[in-house]
């Protein structure tokens, strides 16, 4: 039985996020976007959306970073396209981690309008020396403020129970 | 020990009574629920807990059907560093 081949192409819609070093200059920003929109015209994709969600707190770190440089993207294609702009930023020392997600697939993409400000890439200035580390992403969610949280949490459980306290023995004595 | 348990009723022999704790319905079946997002943490912090780990479907209190989809978004989250795998602080 023939493929049926005739008709429009359909493809599927992705998003991917990827993560750049917290350190990442302007430029190496624009260059890592601009080999995301060389990949796209290859393969034959539509980029409809790239957003820049700026320095982010990590949740754990990642390459020893804590922060990092968040961008999404939102780009049409057939399955190639996502190996291959993997393949690329897998090859970017500045990335540090992507995913991409299957949003909608059969979709035609004749009739999706892309504006033009949705494709402009913003990039975000390096952190000046000094600027704080932000907030951690427990104090974020809120986990730091429920009383559990409010006993120090090195301390040994027997201890609590036990009164005694070994460490304070241990104590060197003080000098003459 | 004052414990109001299904145990303690056993010993005392009474019937179990009808529940205390009306069970309320899965808060994304309603009609004007935000759609459950990978990329919206904040929003997900309600089904981990303080360990990150996802929170139970009796706890919870989703259906079937939104727990799946927010066991899914949790652990997307957590791939591309939303959401701790785990607190060890």
């Amino acid at each position: 039985m023939a493929k049926a081949t005739a008709g429009p192409v359909r493809a599927r819609e992705y998003e991917t996020i990827y993560i750049m070093r917290p350190d990442v200059t302007r430029d190496a920003q624009e260059r890592v976007a601009t080999r995301v929109g060389e990949v796209m015209t290859k393969g034959k994709g539509t980029l409809t959306s790239i957003e820049n969600w700026g320095r982010r707190q990590l949740s754990f770190p990642v390459n020893k970073q804590k922060r990092g440089v968040y961008v999404y993207l939102k780009y049409l294609g057939q399955g190639d396209v996502v190996s291959e702009l993997e393949r690329n930023l897998r090859m970017l020392d500045d990335v540090v981690k992507y995913q991409t997600v299957s949003v909608r697939k059969d979709v035609d993409p004749a009739t999706v309008t892309v504006a033009a400000e949705d494709v402009k890439f913003e990039a975000v200035e390096p952190p000046q020396p000094g600027e704080d580390e932000g907030v951690r992403i427990e104090q974020l969610l809120g986990f730091e403020e429920s009383p559990e949280r409010q006993r120090p949490l090195d301390v040994d459980v027997e201890d609590d129970f036990g009164g005694d306290e070994p460490a304070a023995e241990a104590e060197p004595e003080a000098l003459p | 020990m004052m414990r109001d348990g299904p145990r303690d009723r056993m010993d005392k022999g009474d019937a179990p009574g009808p529940r205390r704790m009306r069970r309320r319905g899965c808060t994304f079946c309603a009609d004007d629920a935000p759609p459950i997002d990978y990329k919206d943490p904040q929003s997900l912090k309600y089904f981990v807990s303080e360990r990150g780990k996802i929170v139970p479907r009796r706890i919870s209190g989703a259906c079937a059907k939104h727990q799946r989809a927010i066991q899914l978004a949790v652990k997307r989250s957590r791939n591309i560093a939303l959401l701790p795998f785990t607190t060890n602080d």
